[in-house]
């Protein structure tokens, strides 16, 4: 168990990370969650290592896109993905900084959202 | 002339002496006309008047030929009042007492009319006495006396009005040459004059101080005191005014048919610099004196003038390029109402040309007064200042057209309005293009809620679906569990127990499988999950239900509470990340209203108060809160937000039509504008409080018995085209 890969789910709504954690169970790795940006930059200071972040974008407090652009500054090692139904108002110079290997509309394609995922668990 | 006429028809009645012995006069071929002479004779008639003249100097006089007018004294006072009248030509003494004659000769002023004493018989010594008293003639009342008489007089009197003639002459001559000396002193001009080899025969003070003499040896002076002055001309003056002047003096150059030979120009002397200072125009005026070849120069300085006149020229000239060229409409009215003068514009939009407008009445083209607002009449009666304001005019065409106007009283020097200057445009495209732009606000923020609305759906959207996909995957899964278990059943019902062990073995290998405890557990979890999901995706359904219905062609009864209330749970789905939102609603009577202009309003201040709160430093949520409540036969609806604040310099814009603070392409800045406009409609007034860096209030107040008069259900094309208020 110990060994498996930490996969960090971050978003304000609770059905919405239950339903991410019924589709994501049987990958085979480790799933956490949070439900704001700063309380998932806390969760990454400890270990194990978080791997790969999935975030939602709007959310009280800082936006999706600002906390993974400190997420990539204090955790250059994790990869993140963006995961939002509102991806039309971030700008691209943002999502280039945050490092964001995928942007995935809600509602997602499981297999879409599973193999972006995996290949940035394979990185 | 005349006036002599009359005093010789009286002299002549009053004369005592017939027209007939006038013809033995002892005629010197010189008729002198009215002779006035003061008779003074001893005695008075009973009535204490003179007493009648003798017959002798009655017939004397007869005799003189001129008609002649009689004037009595009987004492000093009597002779020296008429002999000071310059007109009296003599003073007779007609025998008189010595010591009489010498006291009233006293009372003629030396320099009063002569005087012929006549003395009785032949008494030298009574002629000496009267010679020393001043007495200018002696006659003898003798044989001869109205022979000799006549002659004396008529001396006497020639002498006198030659004399008074010369003394008239010469203070004729002397008051002349003052005034001349004067003129020619104090006039504002050059005055020379020069003989012809150009020597300065005569100059006055302004030639000097123009252009001033060369050496201070030479005096300069007036006319008849231009002793000494050797100058030349050419020697003072510039030689452009030298050219003119050379040019004035070939004999061809002066008109001959101009009896007074002058010539007259300007002369432009030095370059024509930034400052008029350099070039200076002079007026120059030359005029032949005499066959001796004098003549009289006069130079004015008019670079002032010539300069004022050039500036006045081309001001004017600006001035009607700028009117016949402004594509605003420009009008003059008198005081009657008529049009006196029209540019072109303004002929365009009334349908005149070529000046024809003049004189007709503004009526024809400005609505009657009190239908329509009628500033140029406003101005007419009141001579107040108006600027843009906005009312109908009816083209040459018979159009109606929107016109934005601005008028201003024509006063005369003493503040007396004389008529009207009014500028207009045709507001036509203005008009059609703010109804498109706010058309186009209305689909903006439609598109704005459209996105919040789809964010909201999206979420539960996303984990329904994510859900239903589990779900039948966990059906999957139980399917297995059912199969093995349906082979349970089967294995139990042919009774042999090592299958049943092993159909058993095989339930719980499935079960462990497929995770059945979670399985079933997490399915029913799903499924309230999704459950929940649903119902509230039906609740924005039903908001944006509540929120969208749409106006019924007149006021119906509206639940302000409702309205308001609707539109914060649709646009609370937008903002919901960064704002708190508080209500605080009160019980409201219904009014008669347009509900979804009224959610128009509220959206737009409820949008408005997210941006402000959005374009805050912090990220903590800020709060937005929303009150209303019943205060004096008002509804009041206050939203305050804890945004940034709207600065002082552009709170008394906000409501005007296209003003934003937004970066281009994100605001139309129509929102406020039509709110205003839409709550004027109702009868109410928008009113704002603000403090940077704090928040703002905005409060709506609405009358709960609105106004009778109704305006078309969402006809903006009507709203538009009323006068437009803007806060100032």
């Amino acid at each position: 168990m110990t060994d498996r890969p930490v996969l960090l789910l971050v978003d304000d709504e609770p059905r919405m990370l239950s339903a991410l954690r019924r589709t994501l169970r049987r990958e085979g790795w480790t799933l956490e969650t949070a439900s704001n940006g700063s309380e998932a930059l806390a969760r990454m200071a400890e270990s194990p290592a978080v791997r790969v972040v999935v975030s939602d974008h709007k959310m009280p407090g800082m936006t999706g896109v600002e906390f993974l652009i400190e997420a990539r500054a204090q955790h250059p090692d994790s990869h993140r993905i963006l995961l939002s139904g509102w991806t039309s108002e971030i700008q691209e110079e943002e999502l280039a900084r945050a490092g964001v290997l995928a942007v995935l509309a809600k509602p997602w394609d499981d297999a879409e959202l599973k193999q972006a995922i995996r290949s940035a668990m394979d990185r | 002339m005349v006036e002599r006429a009359s005093h010789r028809e009286r002299g002549t009645q009053r004369s005592a002496a017939p027209s007939s012995t006038a013809a033995k006069a002892p005629s010197s071929g010189l008729h002198l006309g009215v002779i006035r002479i003061v008779v003074v004779n001893p005695g008075e008639d009973p009535l204490g008047g003179p007493a009648a003249m003798s017959v002798e100097t009655t017939a004397a006089l007869a005799r003189l030929g001129d008609p002649v007018e009689i004037l009595r004294a009987q004492d000093e006072q009597e002779l020296a009042s008429l002999t000071a009248d310059p007109s009296i030509d003599l003073v007779l003494f007609d025998r008189l007492d010595t010591s009489d004659a010498s006291t009233l000769l006293g009372a003629i002023e030396s320099d009063g009319p002569p005087s012929i004493v006549v003395v009785d018989g032949d008494s030298e010594g009574e002629a000496l006495a009267a010679f020393r008293a001043g007495a200018s003639d002696c006659v003898h009342f003798g044989p001869e006396y109205d022979a000799v008489l006549p002659v004396v007089l008529l001396e006497q009197v020639q002498r006198w009005r030659a004399d008074r003639q010369r003394q008239v002459s010469e203070q004729h001559i002397k008051w002349l040459e003052d005034l001349y000396a004067g003129i020619v002193s104090e006039m504002p001009a050059g005055l020379v004059v020069v003989d012809l080899d150009g020597l300065i025969v005569a100059e006055n003070p302004e030639f000097e101080r123009l252009f001033p003499s060369r050496s201070d040896a030479i005096p300069s002076g007036l006319p008849g005191t231009a002793s000494g002055i050797t100058e030349f001309l050419a020697a003072r003056l510039p030689i452009e005014i030298m050219d003119a002047v050379s040019r004035a003096e070939q004999p061809e150059s002066l008109a001959t048919d101009d009896p007074d030979r002058h010539i007259h120009e300007l002369v432009r002397v030095g370059e024509d610099g930034e400052e008029h200072g350099e070039l200076r125009v002079y007026e120059l005026r030359y005029r032949r004196l005499d066959e001796t070849g004098r003549a009289l120069i006069v130079i004015s300085d008019v670079t002032e003038a010539e300069w004022l006149s050039d500036r006045l020229e081309s001001l004017r000239r600006d001035t009607r390029d700028i009117i016949e060229n402004i594509n605003s409409a420009l009008i003059v009215v008198d005081l009657a109402g008529r049009i006196t003068f029209a540019n072109p514009a303004a002929e365009r939009i009334l349908g005149g040309q070529d000046g024809d407008l003049g004189g007709r009445q503004i009526e024809d083209w400005f609505g009657p007064a009190g239908d329509v607002p009628h500033p140029i009449e406003e101005c007419l009666v009141s001579g107040a200042r108006s600027r843009g304001a906005e009312t109908l005019l009816q083209r040459g065409d018979g159009q109606w057209i929107p016109v934005g106007i601005s008028c201003s009283p024509r006063l005369d020097a003493s503040g007396q309005s004389r008529g009207v200057v009014a500028v207009f445009q045709d507001l036509s495209e203005i008009k059609e293009l703010e109804l498109q732009v706010r058309q186009t606000e209305k689909m903006a923020s439609i598109g704005q809620l459209a996105a919040g609305v789809a964010h909201e759906v999206n979420n539960p959207m996303g984990f329904i679906h994510a859900n239903l996909h589990q779900m039948s995957e966990y059906l999957t899964d139980l399917d297995k569990y059912f199969e093995a278990t349906v082979r349970l059943q089967q294995a139990a019902l042919e009774g042999d127990l090592e299958v049943i062990r092993a159909a058993a073995e095989d339930v719980q290998a499935v079960a462990r499988e497929i995770d059945l405890e979670f399985v079933r557990s997490d399915f029913e979890k799903a499924l309230l999950e999704s459950g929940e999901g649903a119902e509230r995706i039906r609740h924005i359904v039903k908001d944006l239900r509540d929120f969208s219905r749409p106006d019924m062609p007149a006021r119906t009864p509206a639940d302000v509470n409702q309205a308001i209330d609707s539109t914060a749970n649709i646009v609370y789905t937008m903002m919901k990340h960064s704002v708190v939102l508080e209500k605080d609603y009160h019980d409201l009577p219904k009014i008669d209203a347009y509900p979804m202009q009224l959610k128009q309003v509220f959206m737009n201040l409820l949008v408005n108060a997210h941006q402000a709160i959005e374009a805050r430093e912090e990220r903590e949520p800020g709060v937005i809160r929303i009150e209303t409540q019943e205060v004096e036969g008002e509804i009041l609806i206050r939203i305050s937000d804890t945004g940034v604040g709207i600065p002082e310099s552009v709170r008394s814009r906000i409501f005007e039509p296209f003003f934003t603070t937004k970066p281009v392409g994100a605001g139309t800045g129509l929102g406020l504008s039509t709110s205003f406009s839409i709550i004027e409609r109702h009868g109410g007034r928008i009113t704002v409080e603000s403090e940077v860096g704090r928040g703002t209030v905005f409060e709506v107040r609405l009358p709960t018995t609105p106004p009778k008069d109704d305006a078309p259900f969402d006809d903006e094309a009507a709203d538009l085209a009323r006068a437009h208020p803007t806060t100032s």
